[in-house]
Formats: structure tokens, C-alpha cells, sequence
């Protein structure tokens, strides 16, 4: 025993760090599988958050370095994604507050974590399969064309060559911190998209910086956890140990995958996850305890088949020198 | 003036955290130089396969 936790679970807690690294190294999201997993486990709902959420902040510390030495780390949309992203989530949260006054919170949580990830999912996927570009604009940018750049000063120039105002970027990233705050999520899966989609910076851009605002964001909310005693160290320091080796895996295959295959393997891991999360819901709503494990199966089924897939990627990326990136390391 | 009890009780609650970041920092630090000495040649090696 380790803390009180067994040495098997601890063990567990490694390898499972590791497809959580991968996955949080490559697409820059990954913690809505880890606290639904402790649960599973049996563990409290405060440790369960607490200690995974202080694991995405350790994750987030490994992949906003590792990002950095690479340069996909703008900190200047970095900055305005903190804030923007901040203020939704509080607003997300009186939202939810409201909801759970009225005894909707619930069937409304469930329904737009569903409709969230499914349709972000497989937005990505279709833009992903389609070999026609005309939705991205003629800036070289994956922005869409239809997104309004606004001319209006302040505007910031970030990195890629996307110049965007900042009266468009912050209504944006509050936009994506509403439904993290209304969910209770990090919202990296809602972040990402929007950054590549909707601001038109790179993919592998989009990844480091929202690894850089979870880092900060995930560092401030595990204090105020940690003061709560939710962080359970027996729980996060092995999760944290396999993490690092999955997270030092992720980022560097970011650059090896081209674009499009890293976007249609981020849209399908979200669909993975869209369903899982609904079995899941089911089973909570229907108190039938066999579909909870099912969709925690679901999720950590689906992170070993997207993190063989991404990691056999970039092994055959290698293999082809000519479509290395030249920056690749 | 500074509550010294409330301020080690503060320190205690937040010390998960800080061995949290401690951990990573070093985690990071340890699989950098493994994965700088071993990359390269794994890198070659699945290139000359």
C-alpha cells in the first residue's frame, strides 16, 4: 500500500498516465477522462476532481515546456485566453448555478457535453476528410472563411502570421470558457478547435497554447482543491510519472503528423468521447452501474486506440523524411 | 502581523500542489535529457529500418 492505494492500483495509475500524456501532448486535452475514471474507481468526488485536476496541471507544466522549446507556445494569445476564458467560466458557472435552482442542471450538463464533443468531433472529421480547402481563408491560416476578422484596433499578430482584433478574440475565448464553466471541464477540447477554426493559428500553435492556459488556470484551481483536501498524492504522482513520458511522446509527434491526420484524429477521439460520455449519463440518469464502467471503458478504450494510432503516425512519418516538418526536432 | 499557525496551516494545505509542480519540473528535466540521448537514435534507427 502507497499512501493508502494498493501497489497494483498505483502501477495502474502509471500506464494509465501514460495514454493520458500521449493524448494530452498531441491534441492538448485529455482531463474529462480522468476524474469520471476515479470515480469509477470508487474514490470521493472531491478527490476525484482534486487530484484530477492537480494531474492536469502537472501535465500541463511537462507539455507547456516541451511546447515552448518546439515555439508553439503564443503568449499573447496565451494571455487573452486566460482572461477571456476566465471570465466565461465564471459566468458558465452562475449559469450552471441557475440551471441547478430549477432542477435542470443536469439533463442540460449532459445533453451539451453530448452535442459539445459530438459536434466538434465531427466538424474536425468532415473538415479533416474533405480535400476541399475553400474554407480557409487566403491567409494560409485554418481560420474559416466565414469568421469576421474585425479591422478594428487593437489588433494582435500572432504567431503564423495571423492577425486578428482583439475586440473578435476575447468574446471568443470567453465564448469557449462558458461551456468549460457550465460543464465543469478544462475545455481544451472546446479550446482547441476554436483557436485553429475560429482565431487560425496552427494546430500545433492552438495545442501548446492551451496547454499553457490550462497550466495556469489548472494551477490556480488545484490550490483552491489542495486547501479542500482533494489532492490525493498516492493518486497524482504516478499518474503524473507515466504522464511525462506520454506528454514528452504527444508533443513531439505534433510535428511529425501532418495537419489534416492530426485534425482527424482529434475529431475522432472526440466522437470516441462523445459517446462514451452519453453511455455513461445513461447509466447515472438509469442507475444502472454496468454503462458507467461502459463509458469509462469507452474513454480509456478509445485513448489506447487513438494514442497506438498517433504514435504509429509518427513512426512512419519518420520514415518518410520527406514529410517531416523542418522544424521538427 | 502574520498568523504563523494559519500561515504553516495554508503552506501544509497547498504543499500537494508544490510537490505537484516539483515533480513535473523534475520529470521534465529527467525525460528531456532521456529523450535527447535516446531520441536521435531511435530516430535513426526507425529512419534506416
Amino acid at each position: 500500500m502507497v499512501g493508502g492505494v494498493s501497489t497494483l492500483s498505483v502501477v495502474g495509475f502509471g500506464l494509465f498516465g501514460v495514454l493520458v500524456g500521449v493524448i494530452f501532448g498531441y491534441f492538448g486535452m485529455g482531463s474529462f477522462m480522468v476524474t469520471p475514471t476515479l470515480l469509477v474507481f470508487g474514490y470521493d468526488a472531491t478527490v476525484a476532481v482534486g487530484s484530477g485536476l492537480a494531474f492536469v496541471f502537472g501535465t500541463a507544466v511537462i507539455a507547456t515546456l516541451k511546447h515552448r522549446e518546439m515555439g508553439q507556445v503564443d503568449y499573447t494569445l496565451g494571455i487573452v485566453t486566460i482572461v477571456g476564458t476566465t471570465i466565461g467560466i465564471e459566468v458558465g458557472k452562475r449559469g450552471l448555478l441557475y440551471f441547478r435552482s430549477i432542477g435542470l442542471a443536469d439533463g442540460i450538463v449532459t445533453a451539451a457535453y453530448v452535442v459539445l464533443l459530438g459536434g466538434v468531433g465531427a466538424m474536425v472529421v468532415l473538415e479533416a476528410l474533405g480535400e476541399d480547402s475553400s474554407a480557409e481563408d487566403g491567409e494560409g491560416t485554418g481560420r474559416l472563411s466565414w469568421v469576421p476578422t474585425l479591422g478594428v484596433r487593437p489588433c494582435l499578430s500572432l504567431r503564423g502570421g495571423v492577425n486578428i482584433s482583439a475586440w473578435m478574440l476575447v468574446p471568443l475565448t470567453f465564448l469557449t470558457g462558458l461551456p468549460a464553466g457550465l460543464l465543469g471541464i478544462g475545455g481544451g477540447f472546446i479550446r482547441v478547435p476554436a483557436l485553429t477554426y475560429l482565431v487560425g493559428v496552427t494546430m500545433p500553435i492552438a495545442v501548446g497554447t492551451s496547454v499553457f492556459a490550462i497550466m495556469v488556470s489548472g494551477g490556480i484551481g488545484s490550490l483552491s482543491w489542495a486547501q479542500a483536501g482533494g489532492v490525493e498524492l498516492a493518486i497524482v504522482a504516478p499518474l503524473l510519472l507515466g504522464s511525462a513520458f506520454g506528454a514528452r511522446l504527444g508533443s513531439s509527434v505534433t510535428d511529425l503528423v501532418d495537419t489534416e491526420t492530426g485534425r482527424l484524429y482529434f475529431g475522432i477521439m472526440l466522437v470516441f468521447g462523445a459517446v462514451a460520455v452519453a453511455v455513461r449519463q445513461v447509466g447515472i440518469r438509469l442507475d444502472v452501474p454496468e454503462l458507467r464502467v461502459l463509458g469509462v471503458a469507452l474513454i480509456v478504450g478509445s485513448a489506447v486506440v487513438v494514442t497506438g494510432t498517433v504514435l504509429y503516425s509518427g513512426v512512419q512519418a519518420l520514415r518518410r523524411p520527406h514529410d517531416v516538418s523542418p522544424s521538427a526536432d | 502581523m502574520i498568523d504563523l499557525a494559519s500561515t504553516i496551516e495554508f503552506l501544509r494545505s497547498v504543499s500537494p500542489v508544490a510537490f505537484v509542480l516539483g515533480e513535473a519540473l523534475v520529470l521534465y528535466g529527467v525525460t528531456g535529457v532521456l529523450f535527447d540521448r535516446t531520441g536521435s537514435t531511435v530516430k535513426d534507427a526507425i529512419k534506416t529500418e
